[in-house]
């Protein structure tokens, strides 16, 4: 079959039409990819710009790579949504570029292209030219508009070149947009940090002055301890001087109340200073060798005046075994037995008070040794007795009125025994007496009466195996006490004096038991309790802890159980009660 | 073939046959794709079909886009509303043109198409509350969504009716009647259709999956969007596609448009606004 020759010219020629329009095709695609490609530096331009003015520029000169805009420029929308021109190019072009818009404003146009997402083309005010206006928004916000006058009739503008300014405006609202957030996050960032500075500098403030008030106290409890003394003691020193004269009979019973008076003053300011100091932690325990019989008998001795003028009998019995020198602070103990032994006294009309001392317990050097103060007095009510060891308190009104004082002897001497690892408890019936018992844990110096038939006893006490136990306790007293018990019972017991050596201790060896105290420096009992538990998260074991407890600090027992403890003693530590819990942590 | 049980390709291979997209559609697509096409080209090929370009106009004119002053030229629209927008609103009056030849059967054809030109005009609120670049999109996918209905009524008219009663009859959803008993619904059948139109997936995909959201892979977003503004638009009541009940709304579709609840009322009542104009321009169209 042949074709004719002028169907295959015409062929050719559409071919040739047909190539030509290809190219053509090629080459604009060509030039929109290298606008693309250039496109992703202008997005890294406009990532850098931070300021508005830097990215209208950049967008600007983006812009005139697309199209010849005879004026170009950007208006901004301000916050109380007026528009105004910020940027325009050539920059002489501004009050043309207004008038153009000013127009557009007024007919609605402006309004019309603000609320649409693409190019919105209008014959310009001559009617030569073209105004093309593009608004400047993202999704949340409208932040501008994009004005621009191009030379011609708007029939010939491509559309991909209208799509493509649509791109360019896009990013430039963005990052508009993320410009603004980012001053916004560095405004926030700024009152920050201004905020932090002004916290830690008042805090700094608060501690210092803290501090300076401490120290204020401390330094007026060391002063006022000596220039209260002073001069009371010259009052009373006086007194005492005065009554050595020639008095009447009137004149010497007003010195006898000055002196009484005085010597009340006193006693009072001693018990507010040693509150204070126990209460500042100032108040130490100064152990000597001294006879605790000798030291009873001297409290005796000053007082036996005073009750056998109320017409009270005194008793005291020393149990044989008492061992006769012992290391404790005498003067402590003293104060204590003088605040019982007058309590007694105060509340008791008739009848008798019983002094009572005897050994509860013994292991080689170290002895738990009880004194009791026993009387026939008024008695304290079922409901008082919980508060009468807290300052200022005595059973109610009435009885400050009949019977005087200042209600802080009980919480001193409670103070002071816990301070020497002992404790303090009282049984009292109404109206038949009470009776306070001060159970305090002695080294015995003396070895001259080894009790052996206490040691013995105590060793059958235990019929389980030996045990493994890490004792944590900071007061050498107790710390020894517990040791000498334990062993006795037939365990093997190290001791450490805080909860960080406790902790290195568990870390290198493994225990049966550990019996904790509450109250240790560095690091405290809880505190390394809660270490203890929470490694243990890892692992299956679980450590045995016994909590070692301040006797005034029973009524907590159900919060260390709470905190992970396996079981709770109070101190000083009694042989039955310490083998029962023990047999219930690790038995039952 | 099974006509008790159709498969999506035996309602779809005669209907893209039948029913096809006007060249004009085809040939301004190309225009407006191409790199060198100008807005006069784009004028020129609207303005050479008549009909098209008065609908336009009236709808450029409608309450719809409430342009402050009067668009009396193609070449006006063009660059007023823009000519991505302009070719949506081709594609959307040429389909309801091209259906105007399915005869009347067990559904009204006035009373489908105000079903789905509601949806349509809802979609285009939400999708310009959201500030979407072309909300024309939203409008097409909204009209030609139930597109896949009439197809199963034009080729298995019984089959519907079935389907209608039993919907009725047990209180099922008709897309959940069709579901089990098709094993696929309208909206595949639509979506398969304007796949072989070559429409794109933007605009398909939305349609295919309006009772699935979940299953839009490409156009989660624009799936979702249609799939509220079918709902807002069974709940509004105006028309009838084959559903007697408000489908259930999917709770995931919601949250993503991010559109505060407080909004709806404003949504129905700007739409109820827009309707009444765009159903008169359009479905009279049709008539």
């Amino acid at each position: 079959m042949s074709v004719e020759p002028d169907t295959l010219h015409q062929e050719l020629k559409r071919l040739q039409e047909r190539n030509l329009y290809m190219e053509e095709c090629h080459l604009r695609f060509v030039g929109i990819l290298e606008m693309l490609a250039s496109s992703s530096d202008f997005q890294a331009e406009l990532n850098r710009d931070r300021d508005n003015a830097s990215i209208f520029r950049t967008t600007l000169y983006q812009i005139k790579r697309l199209f010849s805009f005879t004026y170009m420029g950007f208006y901004v929308n301000s916050d109380d949504n007026d528009f105004e021109l910020v940027e325009c190019d050539p920059p002489a072009c501004k009050e043309e570029l207004k008038r153009e818009i000013e127009a557009k404003i007024m007919d609605g146009s402006f309004a019309w292209a603000v609320n649409q997402t693409h190019s919105v083309l209008y014959p310009a005010c001559n009617g030569k030219q073209t105004l093309i206006m593009h608004v400047l928004s993202t999704q949340t916000r409208i932040r501008g508009m994009f004005v621009g006058i191009l030379p011609g009739n708007q029939s010939a503008i491509d559309v991909p070149s209208l799509n493509a300014l649509s791109i360019i405006l896009i990013n430039t609202a963005y990052a508009l947009e993320s410009a603004t957030l980012y001053a916004m996050l560095q405004d926030h960032m700024n009152n920050l940090e201004k905020k932090v500075a002004e916290r830690t500098r008042e805090l700094q403030n608060a501690r210092q002055q803290a501090e300076a008030a401490n120290w204020a106290k401390s330094a007026f409890l060391a002063t006022m301890s000596h220039e209260l003394r002073t001069p009371m003691n010259g009052v009373i020193g006086m007194a005492q001087l005065l009554e050595m004269t020639d008095l009447s009979e009137e004149q010497k019973e007003y010195v006898e109340l000055l002196t009484k008076s005085g010597n009340n003053l006193l006693s009072l300011i001693n018990d507010i200073l040693d509150l204070s100091k126990i209460e500042a932690g100032k108040l130490t325990i100064e152990p000597t060798e001294f006879s605790l019989k000798g030291c009873i008998n001297n409290v005796v001795l000053m007082q036996k005046s005073i009750i056998s003028q109320k017409g009270l009998s005194l008793k005291v019995n020393v149990s044989n075994n008492v061992p006769i020198v012992v290391l404790g602070d005498q003067f402590r103990i003293k104060q204590i037995l003088l605040n019982l032994l007058g309590n007694a006294m105060k509340f008791t009309l008739k009848g008798e008070i019983t002094i009572s001392v005897q050994v509860l317990e013994r292991y080689e050097d170290n002895a738990l040794i009880q004194i009791s103060v026993h009387d026939t007095g008024i008695g304290i009510s079922p409901g008082a007795i919980e508060t009468i060891f807290k300052p200022f308190s005595q059973e109610d009104g009435s009885t400050t009125r009949m019977y005087g004082g200042t209600g802080l002897g009980l919480s001193i001497s409670q103070s002071l025994t816990e301070l020497m690892g002992g404790s303090i408890t009282v049984e009292s019936t109404q109206g038949v007496g009470s009776c306070f018992k001060v159970t305090l844990p002695f080294p015995v110096v003396s070895k001259t009466n080894p009790q052996k038939d206490a040691a013995t006893k105590v060793v059958d006490l235990w019929d389980g195996e030996p045990l493994r136990i890490l004792v944590a306790e900071d007061n050498p007293v107790n710390s020894n006490f517990e040791m000498s018990l334990l062993k006795k019972l037939g365990h093997d017991a190290v001791s450490v004096e805080n909860g960080r050596d406790c902790l290195a201790a568990l870390e290198h060896s493994e225990f049966d038991l550990v019996l904790m105290d509450i109250q240790m420096p560095i690091m405290n009992g809880e505190e390394a309790l809660r270490v203890i538990r929470h490694k243990e998260k890892e692992t299956s074991h679980h450590q045995p802890v016994i909590a070692l407890t301040a006797y005034s600090l029973r009524g907590e027992k159900e919060r260390f159980l709470q905190e992970g403890f396996d079981g709770y003693v109070s101190k000083p530590m009694n042989v039955d009660v310490f083998i029962s819990e023990v047999k219930r942590v690790l038995y039952s | 073939m099974n006509p008790d049980k159709p498969t999506i390709d035996f309602l779809v291979n005669d209907a893209a046959v039948v029913y096809t997209l006007p060249q004009l559609y085809e040939r301004f697509n190309l225009v407006i794709n191409h790199p060198r096409s100008s807005i006069s080209d784009i004028t020129r090929i609207i303005t050479e079909d008549t009909g098209l370009s008065s609908c336009i106009l009236k709808l450029a004119n409608s309450p719809m886009f409430g342009y402050y002053s009067k668009i009396d030229s193609i070449s006006k629209a063009v660059t007023i509303i823009g000519t991505q927008q302009l070719r949506d609103m081709v594609l959307a009056i040429s389909v309801i043109r091209i259906f105007r030849s399915i005869p009347e059967g067990l559904i009204n054809m006035t009373s489908f198409w105000q079903h789905s030109i509601t949806v349509g005009i809802v979609a285009r609120i939400l999708a310009t509350y959201r500030r979407e670049a072309n909300v024309e999109r939203y409008f097409v996918s909204g009209i030609l969504h139930d597109v896949g209905q009439m197809i199963l009524c034009a080729k298995v008219p019984e089959l519907v009716e079935e389907m209608i009663t039993e919907s009725r009859e047990s209180g099922t959803s008709h897309f959940a009647v069709q579901q089990s008993l098709l094993g696929f619904d309208h909206g595949d059948v639509g979506g398969e259709l304007l796949k072989r139109w070559r429409i794109p997936a933007i605009i398909a995909e939305p349609v295919a999956f309006h009772h699935a959201p979940v299953r839009a892979e490409l156009y989660p977003m624009e799936t979702s969007l249609i799939h509220v503004a079918d709902v807002i638009g069974h709940a509004m009541q105006v028309g009838f596609s084959g559903e007697s009940f408000v489908p259930p709304l999917d709770e995931v579709s919601w949250d993503r448009l991010g559109i505060p609840v407080s909004m709806l009322s404003t949504i129905i009542t700007q739409a109820d606004v827009q309707l009444t104009d765009a159903l008169a321009i359009l479905s009279g169209d049709v008539s």
